[in-house]
């Protein structure tokens, strides 16, 4: 069985202060390669920030005007956003701006109606959802799509019937979800299409009792969660599991013990943050997750996070926006 | 602050690609200072290597140009087609995930500066060292859209060899026998696509979608469980062969020695699930058309899982599929 | 699965170890690695021999590699470097079927006098070829059953094997065997990991 040992002088309690300081002074090194490297997640990598800095209830260190102003200059004529300035408009970076403008209750900043007619000229006839004017098809973009205005409060503007659909098209004989009809299920496509259902309130059309099993068997001896068969743990599919076990219902199927020792030892006691494994490089993706999952896991010194949206369960409620749980 | 060796450095890219177009892999070499007097490129035997400070240098210098250009900044307000083209090469060949730059060479190809097996033969380049690079296979699922559609709208109304979905329900002549012999070796370079060039297009599609089940066997085989490249292929069957009963069935037959060498790969096996629904699917025509009876085959893939089983012992992979199988049997 | 390496070594009287022979199988490998990759083959097989017990076997989990390695009663020794999909119990017989073999090729009062890595063993070459599809290979069940007298001890990591304040970094930094490049790409390997 592929699997980790977890060292035995791997950090054992959460270090929350570490992990908001190594997030604060992450985009301080912007002429880095690694920047350059990352540009492309730019949108993504802020929403992890700022909503690690949130969980961590320390928003306020972060540059409001300077992330605001980031934002807008993203948005393009289509209505749209980029990952970053100068690159094309995705759904993907899209939904993380809307993420961030809700975080921080600014989406008058910016041309809501444009977003909102650019998500819905992305779906097709079948109820998929193309990822941006290229027409790349993928369960994650319906969830984007759908996440997006419900955050906008205008998910009626969708063909809601037909997306979901579409996703259900995408459930496969074990009970979990692949990015398209036919293809292989995996967690991160799992919790896309659990969190659409929820979003849509259509969870009915879920087998809670057969893939909260598939999601439990991810849960390896070394208590951390992969995200498909033989594949080893990784601290994001704590996130992409967990909320998915939690929205059905079955979160207490796993070993919640053992995944939080697993979590924890995927920090690092020296630079803050989490990496995928013990002892790999952290990063902020990896940071969000593992704070996540923890505060899903009930760690009273992380803010409560919304199982859907990943996003503090304060600013959901503040925002109004309804999700289904079973 | 800007690094006055990129220019130099992307040159020497050009002309590593110049010298031998024929580049088949490229590799980082692990060398973080420039040596005096040394290239950092190596090209030897159709491989290329870079040392790793120069690849630094030069994707900084190749992104932030490229990027500029695209923003309209005014200090890039225009570059000729062939440098965008070069510039998002560099880009791609080490940040293959950067989806304006796959973007930016679809409007090349729309605009007719580069071609769609051009494009396809550098990303099978890109793959070789990034075999699950997500981006990579979008950006390739879009040229074969093109090429379908291509094929379509320069054949409607005559007999067309090509498949679509929308095509109709005859069975598509793909000869996969030819999948054994090494079509990737020669893609009809540089046939540029329109009306004039119809039986071209669909000739084209035919060898270029051959090679294609071979550029995802191969990202398969180096990186295990690669979920990209199966699901690629799934997207290929489904939309470039029509999901035709032969190409399923010779497929089924094909990766079985594949799985059974890659016993704990769950995408190589869930591949094989994907073939026996579609078959489950098309069960009668496959009695008819071919005497084979869908309960046979489930059966045959059941001893072959059992056999694998008892051969090498905790695999979880190989337990998900006899799971399978037996919901397979219970729909009968 | 893949079979990456067979070689025959001895554990010399100072606890060394030293290659008698030895074939890789590197095709899978990116061309500019391979050289690389060769010389850390050569240099964990090395180090797994000098710090296994004389007449006992084990197999040890580096990354996706598992290394297994038989130390003979009379040291002569063997190390097969396989993945994590290739049977344990194929790679041991194949050690013990070709340490048992290897005095034909080169008689035991040679063994400390031979030049490192040079005793003419072409059949290894055949073996790492026939081998990689352990089923047809040899019967496998035969096999089961030859190995049973001695028991195979599991290590997680190669530092698991070490001796007491031992590090895997500080060995290959000390290491003759491995070129500058290698140890480069060892530490920007790891780095980045
Ligand atoms: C967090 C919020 C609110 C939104 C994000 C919504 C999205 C886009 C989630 C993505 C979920 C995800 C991780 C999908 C999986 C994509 C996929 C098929 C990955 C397979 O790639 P590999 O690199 O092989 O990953 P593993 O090796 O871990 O399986």
């Amino acid at each position: 069985v592929k699997d980790i040992v977890i060292p035995s002088n791997a950090p054992k309690s959460l270090m929350l202060q570490k992990h908001a300081d190594y997030i604060a002074a992450y985009g301080d090194k912007k002429d880095d390669y690694e920047y350059v490297m990352t540009e492309f997640l730019r949108m993504n990598g802020m929403y992890w920030g700022l909503t690690s800095m949130a969980l961590a209830g320390q928003l306020d260190r972060m540059d409001k005007s300077e992330v605001i102003e980031f934002v807008q200059s993203c948005q393009h004529e289509c209505g749209g956003f980029s990952c970053s300035i100068g690159h094309d408009p995705h759904l993907l970076s899209t939904l993380s701006a809307v993420q961030i403008l809700t975080l921080y209750d600014a989406l008058d900043k910016v041309d809501t109606e444009a977003v909102v007619k650019w998500v819905k000229s992305l779906q097709q006839a079948d109820g998929s959802f193309y990822g941006d004017k290229w027409g790349e098809v993928d369960t994650r973009f319906s969830f984007c799509a759908v996440a997006c205005l419900a955050l906008l409060h205008r998910l009626e503007e969708l063909d809601v019937d037909k997306a979901v659909e579409f996703v259900v098209s995408c459930m496969n004989f074990d009970g979990a979800f692949g990015c398209r009809p036919g293809s292989e299920s995996h967690s991160g496509q799992v919790y896309c299409c659990v969190g659409m259902l929820s979003v849509t309130g259509h969870l009915h059309h879920i087998n809670a009792d057969q893939l909260g099993w598939w999601l439990c068997e991810r849960q390896l001896a070394s208590g951390g969660l992969n995200g498909r068969p033989e594949k080893l743990p990784d601290v994001c599919y704590s996130w992409w599991v967990l909320a998915s076990l939690k929205i059905i219902d079955r979160l207490h199927w796993v070993d919640k013990d053992k995944l939080v020792q697993f979590i924890l030892a995927c920090q690092d006691d020296e630079t803050g943050g989490f990496a995928d494994r013990p002892g790999d490089m952290v990063d902020p993706f990896h940071t969000l997750f593992g704070l996540a999952a923890l505060s899903l896991l009930g760690d009273a010194t992380i803010k409560p996070v919304n199982p859907v949206l990943c996003m503090p369960e304060e600013v959901i409620r503040k925002a109004g926006i309804k999700l289904q749980l079973l | 602050m800007a690094d006055s060796r990129g220019p130099r450095l992307l040159m020497d890219l050009n002309n590593a690609f110049k010298r031998d177009p024929l580049i088949d892999e490229y590799d980082i070499l692990p060398v973080v200072e420039p040596k005096h007097n040394r290239s950092p490129f190596i090209l030897e035997n159709h491989k290329l290597g870079v040392e790793a400070w120069a690849v630094k240098v030069l994707l900084k210098y190749s992104a932030n140009r490229l990027i500029g250009w695209r923003s309209r900044s005014p200090t890039e307000k225009f570059i000729d087609p062939q440098d965008i083209c070069n510039l998002s090469r560099a880009v791609l060949l080490f940040n293959p995930d950067n989806y304006t730059a796959w973007n930016i060479r679809k409007e090349l190809i729309d605009s007719g500066a580069l071609t769609l097996s051009d494009d396809l033969a550098f990303g099978a380049l890109v793959l070789s060292k990034h075999p699950k690079s997500p981006e990579t296979f979008i950006h390739r699922r879009w040229l074969f859209q093109q090429l379908l559609d291509h094929c379509l709208s320069s054949s409607s109304g005559s007999n067309s060899s090509c498949s679509a979905p929308a095509a109709s329900n005859e069975e598509v002549l793909v000869n996969m026998e030819g999948i054994d012999v090494d079509v990737g070796a020669h893609p009809e370079v540089g046939i540029r696509l329109n009306g004039a060039f119809a039986l071209e297009s669909s000739r084209l599609l035919k060898s270029q979608t051959i090679c294609e089940l071979q550029v995802c066997t191969q990202a398969a085989e180096k990186y295990p469980c690669n979920y990209h490249a199966w699901s690629h292929r799934i997207w290929i069957i489904k939309h470039c062969l029509n999901c035709s009963l032969q190409v399923l069935v010779s497929e089924l037959e094909t990766t079985r020695s594949w799985t059974s060498n890659h016993v704990s790969d769950h995408s190589g096996f869930h591949f094989r699930q994907f073939l026996l629904r579609e078959l489950h699917n098309k069960r009668s025509r496959l009695q008819s058309s071919s005497s084979k009876d869908f309960t046979s085959l489930l059966q045959a893939e059941m001893d072959f899982i059992i056999d694998l089983i008892y051969s090498y012992p905790n695999h979880e992979a190989m337990w998900y599929h006899r799971r399978f199988i037996f919901h397979e049997l219970l729909k009968l | 699965m893949k079979l990456y390496s067979i070689a025959v070594l001895l554990k010399t009287p100072e606890g060394k170890g030293k290659i008698l022979a030895s074939k890789n199988e590197l095709a899978s490998f990116g061309y500019f690695q391979r050289a690389t990759v060769n010389e850390f083959m050569t240099f964990t097989s090395k180090i797994l021999v000098e710090r296994t017990a004389t007449s006992s076997r084990a197999s040890v989990k580096e990354q996706e590699y598992i290394c297994h390695v038989f130390v003979r009663s009379d040291n002569l020794s063997g190390v097969v470097i396989a993945d994590h999909e290739y049977p344990q119990r194929v790679a041991h017989t194949l050690i013990s079927k070709v340490v048992e073999e290897f005095p034909e090729k080169c008689p035991k009062p040679q063994w400390s006098s031979v030049v490192e890595n040079a005793v003419q063993y072409p059949e290894l070459t055949d073996y790492l070829r026939k081998y990689q599809n352990p089923k047809e290979a040899d019967a496998m069940t035969k096999i089961q059953s030859e190995l049973d007298e001695t028991k195979i001890i599991l290590h997680n990591t190669i530092e698991a094997v070490l001796e007491r304040g031992e590090k895997l970094d500080d060995l290959v930094e000390k290491s003759e065997g491995l070129s500058l490049q290698s140890k480069t790409f060892y530490k920007t390997a790891k780095k980045t990991n």
